[in-house]
Parts: structure tokens; C-alpha cells; sequence
């Protein structure tokens, strides 16, 4: 791992994979994020609707991204984010590829989250700022795990 | 809007309104500019030069114009002469949950607490044609609304509702032809004629590519379903809007008022264009033509918005489209509460949001309101906060005394001048998407669909730097929130659906379903086949929607939206 | 890292898909060890072949390679999809969207696809394509298909290394096929007419046609049309599109895309030993200047102990 420390690949943007993991089409906030992450300076890779779980693994693992950033407005959170994160880990790619979520998300279910790895669950209204510090924090993590 | 085949004076014909409109119909505001000078700027103790803000309005800002009238042409105060003196607005409950259980009794909970009109909400599951059984549709059973996969559903959901009394709205898109077949064999069975159910089917497909991104097929496909529903419906049930449609949906994805309204109206004509296409007179089928309109935070302009509507509609169908029956030229429309101004930070300050909203659809003349739950900003609504949203609305009707006279607010300069401002912008929409190539062609180049995402970037923007506030989001904030119970939907809903379909296809009759599937194949191919009565009879044999949806898959392929940023 | 490079030298001779995508990455982070990785499987004689497509937006490019993609696949082929979208000159970041009409293709068959900014390139998109083009090497493809942004610089960096270019236009585009640069017309291989279902798909045909019969010299070059919606013409594409491959021979533009490659690859290295050499002496450095020696000679001072 030692060369990798002193490599700048932190001036290497952000590759971040947003997705909406549900059979939901609301995409109002996915885009505005999108929009917020690119113009932070990341590359944001959008798969369009209706992922399922292992296809955001897949595109996830074949684009190389640091960081995916997952969103559910539909309650099914604590399954779904669970099952995310459960392929990542067969695919051998949990630590290099950090996981942030996002949506509706009680303040009950965070800690529930964070113990598998999700971080973040940022809930609407989330200043803009606050989101992107942390995705960086996260992507600088990931990125010192690879390698 | 669209149509092929342009006659030079159709072509002109929203430029030539552009025009009318845009005309200054007078020199200045001498009245304000007067006041100003003499009286505001004195006040404040300095000049201001070149606000963008208008403190007061006057006659000057209104263009002389003929009196217009509730209950006459061009509607713009009311649709009825007499509005809400005699009877309210329908309160017309948006439910759904879990099984259909679940939903019948919240149904007869809120018709017991007064609402007079029934909405469903399904489940992303069936809003999308996926079966409560297929793997895809796990964890989100009942989630968002109420799962439906097979007529079996339906006949539970309705189990003691007596249909020819009650309408019923059906929130349902791209499977829009299923549920509507459904809901009139579930009337059949119990000896009740097509003729006489009344509700609506919001079916609304344009609606969907622009902002909800419920479908399934291209939309050519999807708009033959709708002529199809529309040409039946005409024909069988005289008392059902085969189509609702929609702003609500593009407003919430983030378009201003004006785009709602315009895109709104745009997908309208062209529901009307396509019945003219289809053969029929414009008075045959207008009148069924229904809409759903948003109602947000911003009372004048949301108040302006629903007098814009009316106007509108009713002056192009009298001069574009030739119509003659007042029914054909009155915009009825169901409004809702705004869900994306609810906040869970603080949740009960959204009674006091959804109140106002209420308020402002009532002075705008709505024929129909759902009033959402202070809760839904976290989940769907427990059954305490549905009632308190319904008591909103009795106390409007009850207490507030805004029920007579009719359009209390005509008249007023602001909202007059407000009023002619939106219809003028409207019409400059409809310009330019005629220019772009009409309604379709504009949703295919994805043009709604960016202008909707640069809006909601622009507010995302405005609430980020304070120019834009939420209280108790970015002013007012509290850093410790109170915990309130919340509805929880558990994985029973799941079980329970699992366990009926699989009942379901056990005793249903395989071969007949398979028959009637592939005599839906065959009419689907076909362009000239009503599809109405062939889903109908697959629904009968209990094929279930995603077999459905399926055979559309393999005859019309699937839809991939354009490129938006 | 000597675990982790033979895992992942193990890993893209498998032809595993993590291992690819990891060494695309690495390629750009760290090319010393992307170096020991490929040492073994790197063969120039293997490098895949380009199929450059290219043509302004509202085309339909992007559903194009989708259905065109599994016909040249499965002919036998191990076909890989670069897809390009801008970078924000502003900020410098990007939306890749280009995977939105691509999931139902690549999830039914084995192409692999990555997507790739331009970051503000000056050659430096092509040092991308690059890196992924040598890994995909490795890794046993032979051909990969590259989406380019449509206009630009970047966009003729990619056409210098494509063994076969298409351009695919759309009928109504009149105005926009004068104005296109004459650059790309001219390097073209392929014109495709996509969207023929719609009216004036011939008389965009038939003035390409015209177009290419006023040039001078042998004309080789072809003119097709492809409608998406009903699925024609995409067969016959892949096929004219295999046949001019055949024809090709890359190995005098590889060899000087791989000669600038190697003057950009040493110059990264060596500025990012510089960064090294001068965080790790920044208090040294500082005691110079205090001291009251110039810049110059300070640096000078400095490159002495530049390590080899």
C-alpha cells in the first residue's frame, strides 16, 4: 500500500455513483444532487431509474467509483441498504468504495445504519455543504483503503 | 399543439395570443408612480430606485376587460354560479397502505369521519406493473400505497363500499387500463352498470415522462391506452373523467407555478387533439377531461394560477378548438396540498402549511382537495393525522366563512393583474414548445423535463445562501427534534399479498388466462382494436398486472428517458 | 504491493471485472505500480482496436451503441464501451450519463463499460482512453467501442486512435452537417443515417452520398441507414463496421500514440517525484530562503537529491 500514500489522488476528482435503489420514479432530488456533486467537482455517474441493488454493485465495481451514494424516499431503507451493502462485501469491495444515504430516514434507523457501514442518511433540507464535506471525508477513506 | 396537419391560422395561433396579451394596454401607472414619490419615499426617508418590488397595486394594472362572471364564459371566477354556497368541494382523501385490508378500513374510516370521495394510492409495485410475488417488488409491498396485483385485490379494497354511490379517484399511470378494467368488473360483479360509476382515472402519461417517470412503454403506446380508455368511457360511463390531468406531479419535481401550469395545459390540448384525431366531435368528449392541480406555499400566485387555468382552457377550446357546450369550456379540477412544502423538521407546523395551502384552492375554486397529513413528510399518514388533515378542510367549509361569496378575491388589483401575467407567460410557453415541435416532440428532446431541473436546482440554490426560507429547515431550526409515532408498514403486508396470489393462480384457470393474453398480444399489434374489452377479460380470468404489463413489453418495448443534464 | 499487484495481474488475465476496473484507476493514480501489474500480459501486438463514433448531439448515438453493441459482440468478439462526457470547465466536475440507455445491454451480456470525463484534456483524454485501452488489453479484449462527446478537441484526439470512425447524423440536420468542421467529415468511415424512421432520412443519405462523390480521389467510404426504433439497419451497420476493422492495420498510429504516451507517462512521474522531493525538504527549503539564497539556486540545491 506504501506508494499509494504519497500519490495525489486526491487531485484526481471524485468518481461518486448516485442512485435511487427503489421502483421510484421521483428523481427531483437525485438530479439536484447530481447537479450539486459535478459542480463540487465530481464525476458523477448516473444509471438512470430503477436500479436494482446488484446492478449499482456492478456499475460500482466496473466504473471503479469512490464513493456510492444511495437515496430512498419509501421507507425500505433499512432492507434495501442492508442488501447494498451485503454485495459489496461479496465482491470483496466494502473499505474501497465508501457508501453514503440519504432520503427518509428516521433519526432512529441511523446508528441501525452506520453499524453496517452507511454513513451520512442525510434527511431533506440537509444543507448542500454539509453532504459534500462528508462524501470527501468518506472518498479520501476509500481511496487510502485501495491502495 | 402538435397536430401534423397546420393551417396557417392555427399555426399563429398562440403567437397571435402572445401578442394580444403582451399589448400595453396603458402609459404608465401615474396612480403609483404619484404615491411613491409623495407618500413612500417620505415614509422611508430615501429614493428607491428600480425595486423589483411592488408595494401596492392599482386599477392601473389591470387591463380593462369584460366583467366576467362566475358560471359564465370564460369561467375565470368559478365554473358554477353559485360555487360552495349550497355544497362544498368534495374532501377527497388520497389513501392507501398495505394489503387491501388495510386501505378498505382507512377508506371507511375517513367516509365515516366525513370525507365525501374516495382516493387510492398504490404501491410502487403495482404503479409499475411488477407482481407482489416477483423478487423485484420485495420490501416495498404496501409501502407507498395500497399493493394490487390482481382483480382478487380490488374486490377486498372495495369490499363493502357501495360504488354507485361514491366516486372513487384512481391514482394509477402507466397501468392506468388495468385498474380502470378492474374497477369496473369489481361493479359488474355486484350487478352495478358501468353507467352508473362515477370517479376518475388519472392516467396521464405525458405527466409521467415529464416529471414522475412512471411508464413503461414509448409514448405512443401509452397515448393509445388513452384514446382507448377515453373512446370507452365516452361511449359506457358518462359520469367518469377518464383522465386527470396533471400539474401536481410537475410542480413537486420542482417547476415554478408558471410551468405548471402551462405544461399542464400543454398536455391537455393535446388530449384533446388526440380525440379529434380519433374521430370524435370536441363536445362529445371534453367535458371528461379532468385536472389535478398543485397547491403550494405562495397563496397569490397559487390563487392567480387556478383563475389562470380556467381562463384559458376555456378561451382556446371556444376559439382553437371550436367547442360549443359549456361543459366543454369549464376546467374542473382536484387540488392538493403541497407535499414537497412539508418538513419533518417540526412535523405539526405542517397543519398550519397544509391549512393554508387548502385555503388558497378553496379561493381559487377547486371542485376537489386532498389535504395532506403533517406526518408525511417522514411516512404515510397514521390515521389520527389523516383526520386532522380532513378537519381542516370541514373547518374551512365550517368556519371561515370564505365559502360565499363566489371568487371573493375578484376584483383585487394584485390578484387580477397576477391573473392576466400568468395567462400571458402560459401562452408564451405554448409558443415555444409549438416551436419545438409540440408536446411530444419537446418531451422527447426532454425540454419540460430541463427546464423542471434548472428550476429546482435555482430553489435548491435560493435555500441554500437564505433567499428562500423553510422554517425550521433553514431559519427557526431546533436542535433537538421531538420524536412523533409515525405509520409503520411491517413485511406482513408482503406476506399476506404473496399468500392470495398464490391462492390466486391456484384456482384460477391457466389456459383460459393464457388464451386471453394472447388475444391481447394479437389486439395490441393492432392500431385500430379498443384494448378496453380484452384487458377487461384477462383481468376477469385473473391474469395478474405484471402478465399484463408483459405483453405490452413484448409488443411495444421499453421507454429510456433523454439526456436532461 | 506485491500481493495486490499479482492479484490483480491474476485477476485481469481472469478477465475479472473488479480487477479491470481497479487497474483502469491505477493506470492514472499510480503507473508505477500499474507497471508491475501488466509486466507478463502487455503485448503491443494486442491492443484493441478503436471503433470511434462520433457525431453531434440529439443523434441517438447513445441507443445506438446499445443495440449495435451485442451484434458485434456476439460475433465473436470481446467487446469493451468507452463512453465520454464533458468535464465543467468551471468546476471540474462531470455528469456521466451515458449508462442511463445502456443497463438493459450490458447486464444481459459480457461487454464491460466505463465511463470516462474529458477533464479539461489537453491530451490528457486521450491518456485515459489510453490506460483503459492497455488494461482492457491485458484482460483479453480486442475491441472497444468509444462514444465521444461530439465536437471539440477531445473529440479528434479520440478519432486519431480509432481504426474505424463512425459518424452517425440524423435527418432534419440540414444546417448542422454544413456546419459541422469539415475535419470530421473527412476522416469519417462510416456515415450513419440514424432515425431513418423519420421523413427526410433519404435526402440526408442521398446529399452525404453527393457529398462524398465531389471528393477527390478513391472513395471508400460508406453511407447507412438505422432506425433504433424498428431495430433496421443496426445488423447491416455492424457488419460494414466488422468488414472495414478487417482492413486495418493500427500498428503505425499505435506505436506513435504510445511514443507521446511515454514522453506524457515520464513527465507525471517525474513531477510527482518533484512534489515529493519538495514536501519532504519544505522545512530545509524554507531554512535556505531565510537564509537568504535564491529561489534558483535553492532549487538547484534541490534537484541534487533527486532520487532515481
Amino acid at each position: 500500500m506504501g506508494s499509494g500514500k504519497n500519490q495525489k489522488s486526491s487531485e484526481r476528482p471524485i468518481r461518486i455513483l448516485l442512485a435511487k435503489p427503489a421502483i421510484d420514479g421521483h428523481d427531483r432530488g437525485i438530479y439536484v444532487l447530481a447537479r450539486a456533486f459535478r459542480d463540487a467537482g465530481m464525476e458523477v455517474i448516473y444509471p438512470g431509474l430503477l436500479p436494482t441493488p446488484e446492478e449499482i454493485i456492478n456499475i460500482a465495481i466496473d466504473e471503479d467509483v469512490d464513493v456510492i451514494a444511495i437515496s430512498l424516499l419509501n421507507g425500505s431503507h433499512m432492507t434495501i441498504f442492508k442488501k447494498v451493502m451485503e454485495l459489496l462485501k461479496k465482491r470483496h469491495a466494502e473499505g474501497d468504495i465508501a457508501v453514503v444515504g440519504g432520503g427518509t430516514i428516521p433519526e432512529a434507523d441511523r446508528p441501525k445504519l452506520e453499524k453496517i457501514g452507511v454513513t451520512g442518511n442525510y434527511g431533506p433540507g440537509t444543507p448542500m455543504n454539509e453532504i459534500i464535506s462528508h462524501i470527501r471525508k468518506r472518498a479520501e477513506e476509500a481511496r487510502a483503503n485501495k491502495w | 399543439m402538435g397536430k401534423k396537419a397546420k393551417t396557417s391560422a392555427t399555426e399563429s395561433y398562440w403567437s397571435k395570443k402572445v401578442a394580444e396579451l403582451s399589448a400595453p394596454h396603458r402609459k404608465g401607472n401615474a396612480a403609483y408612480e404619484k404615491w411613491h414619490k409623495n407618500v413612500l419615499e417620505p415614509w422611508l426617508g430615501k429614493t428607491v430606485e428600480g425595486s423589483e418590488i411592488r408595494e401596492v397595486y392599482t386599477k392601473d394594472d389591470v387591463a380593462p376587460q369584460p366583467d366576467e362572471m362566475p358560471g359564465v364564459y370564460p369561467f375565470t371566477r368559478g365554473i358554477y354560479p353559485n360555487m360552495y354556497i349550497g355544497k362544498p368541494w368534495t374532501m377527497r382523501m388520497f389513501s392507501g397502505f398495505g394489503t387491501p385490508e388495510d386501505t378498505n378500513t382507512r377508506l371507511k374510516y375517513l367516509l365515516k369521519h366525513g370525507e365525501t370521495g374516495l382516493s387510492i394510492a398504490f404501491d410502487e409495485p403495482t404503479l409499475y406493473g411488477i407482481d407482489c410475488d416477483n423478487k423485484r417488488a420485495e420490501g416495498e409491498i404496501g409501502k407507498c400505497g395500497v399493493n394490487v396485483t390482481s382483480l382478487k385485490d380490488m374486490e377486498v379494497l372495495f369490499d363493502g363500499i357501495p360504488l354507485d354511490k361514491v366516486s372513487t379517484s384512481m391514482t394509477i399511470n402507466a397501468p392506468a387500463i388495468i385498474l380502470f378494467s378492474m374497477y369496473i368488473a369489481v361493479a359488474q360483479k355486484r350487478g352495478i352498470k358501468p353507467e352508473m360509476l362515477s370517479g376518475t382515472l388519472q392516467a396521464d402519461i405525458l405527466k409521467e415522462y415529464i416529471a414522475q417517470k412512471e411508464w413503461f412503454y414509448p409514448p405512443e403506446a401509452h397515448l393509445r391506452m388513452i384514446r382507448d380508455m377515453m373512446l370507452y368511457s365516452v361511449k359506457n360511463i358518462p359520469k367518469w373523467n377518464y383522465i386527470s390531468v396533471s400539474g401536481y406531479h410537475i410542480r413537486e419535481a420542482g417547476a415554478t407555478a408558471v410551468q405548471e401550469l402551462a405544461f399542464t395545459l400543454a398536455d391537455g390540448f393535446h388530449y384533446v387533439d388526440m380525440g379529434i384525431e380519433a374521430g370524435l366531435d370536441v363536445d362529445s368528449f371534453a367535458q371528461r377531461i379532468s385536472f389535478f392541480f398543485d397547491s403550494s406555499m405562495n397563496m397569490f400566485e397559487e390563487i392567480a394560477k387556478f383563475r389562470a387555468a380556467r381562463r384559458i382552457w376555456a378561451t382556446v377550446m371556444k376559439e382553437k378548438y371550436g367547442a360549443k357546450s359549456d361543459r366543454s369550456l369549464k376546467l374542473r379540477f382536484h387540488a392538493q396540498t403541497s407535499g414537497y412544502t412539508l418538513t419533518w423538521q417540526q412535523p405539526l407546523n405542517n397543519i398550519a402549511r397544509t391549512a393554508l395551502e387548502a385555503l388558497y384552492t378553496v379561493l381559487g375554486g377547486a371542485q376537489s382537495i386532498h389535504t395532506n397529513s403533517y406526518d408525511e413528510a417522514l411516512a404515510l399518514p397514521t390515521e389520527d393525522a389523516a383526520k386532522v388533515a380532513l378537519r381542516t378542510q370541514q373547518i374551512i367549509a365550517e368556519e371561515s366563512g370564505v365559502l360565499s361569496p363566489v371568487d371573493p378575491l375578484g376584483g383585487s388589483y394584485y390578484v387580477e393583474a397576477l391573473t392576466k401575467k400568468m395567462e400571458l407567460q402560459a401562452y408564451e410557453y405554448f409558443d415555444r414548445i409549438e416551436k419545438i415541435g409540440g408536446v411530444l416532440e419537446a418531451i422527447k428532446k426532454g425540454y419540460m423535463q430541463g427546464e423542471i431541473a434548472d428550476a429546482s436546482y435555482e430553489r435548491q440554490m435560493r435555500l441554500e445562501n437564505g433567499d428562500d426560507v423553510m422554517v425550521g429547515v433553514n431559519k427557526y431550526r431546533e436542535e433537538q427534534e421531538k420524536q412523533i409515532n409515525t405509520l409503520k408498514i411491517s413485511m406482513r403486508a408482503q406476506r399476506t399479498q404473496r399468500a392470495r396470489i398464490a391462492q390466486v393462480k391456484k384456482a384460477r384457470n391457466e389456459s383460459k388466462v393464457r388464451l386471453h393474453l394472447e388475444r391481447l398480444r394479437v389486439a395490441m399489434a393492432s392500431s385500430s382494436e379498443n384494448l378496453v374489452p380484452y384487458v377487461m377479460d384477462a383481468v376477469k380470468a385473473y391474469a395478474t398486472i405484471g402478465e399484463i404489463v408483459n405483453v405490452g413489453r413484448e409488443v411495444y418495448g421499453e421507454w429510456k428517458e433523454p439526456k436532461i443534464i | 504491493m506485491g500481493v495486490e499487484a499479482s492479484r490483480l495481474s491474476e485477476g485481469l488475465k481472469a478477465g475479472d471485472r473488479g480487477s479491470i476496473a481497479r487497474c483502469i484507476t491505477m493506470a492514472e493514480d499510480d503507473p508505477k505500480a500499474f507497471s508491475k501489474v501488466i509486466k507478463g500480459l502487455y503485448d503491443p501486438k494486442k491492443i484493441p482496436h478503436v471503433i470511434g463514433i462520433t457525431g453531434p448531439p440529439g443523434c441517438g448515438k447513445s441507443t445506438l451503441i446499445s443495440q449495435l453493441a451485442p451484434i458485434i459482440a456476439a460475433s465473436g468478439h470481446k467487446l469493451a464501451i468507452i463512453a465520454i462526457d464533458a468535464s465543467s470547465p468551471f468546476s471540474g466536475g462531470a455528469f456521466l450519463g451515458n449508462r442511463i440507455r445502456m443497463e438493459d445491454t450490458l447486464s444481459s451480456s459480457s461487454i464491460f463499460m466505463r465511463s470516462i470525463a474529458t477533464r479539461g484534456a489537453k491530451g490528457g483524454l486521450t491518456a485515459s482512453v489510453m490506460n483503459a485501452l492497455i488494461t482492457l488489453s491485458c484482460a483479453g479484449f480486442d475491441l472497444v467501442i468509444v462514444e465521444s462527446v461530439g465536437s471539440g478537441q477531445a473529440d479528434f484526439d479520440i478519432l486519431n486512435i480509432s481504426s474505424t470512425i463512425l459518424l452517425v447524423l440524423a435527418p432534419g440536420l440540414g444546417d448542422e452537417i454544413q456546419a459541422m468542421k469539415a475535419g470530421t467529415m473527412e476522416i469519417a468511415d462510416i456515415f450513419v443515417i440514424n432515425k431513418s424512421e423519420l421523413p427526410g432520412a433519404d435526402q440526408a443519405k442521398r446529399s452525404i452520398m453527393a457529398y462524398l462523390s465531389s471528393q477527390q480521389g478513391k472513395n471508400t467510404k460508406k453511407v447507412t441507414t438505422t432506425s433504433c426504433v424498428s431495430k433496421h439497419g443496426i445488423k447491416e451497420l455492424a457488419d460494414l463496421t466488422l468488414e472495414h476493422e478487417n482492413g486495418v492495420d493500427t500498428a503505425a498510429f499505435i506505436s506513435k500514440a504510445f511514443g507521446t504516451e511515454v514522453d506524457r507517462i515520464a513527465k507525471e512521474l517525474m513531477s510527482k517525484s518533484i512534489d515529493k522531493l519538495t514536501q519532504g525538504n519544505a522545512a530545509s527549503i524554507a531554512k535556505m530562503l531565510d537564509e537568504g539564497v535564491d529561489p534558483y539556486s535553492a532549487a538547484l540545491e534541490l534537484l541534487q537529491k533527486l532520487e532515481k
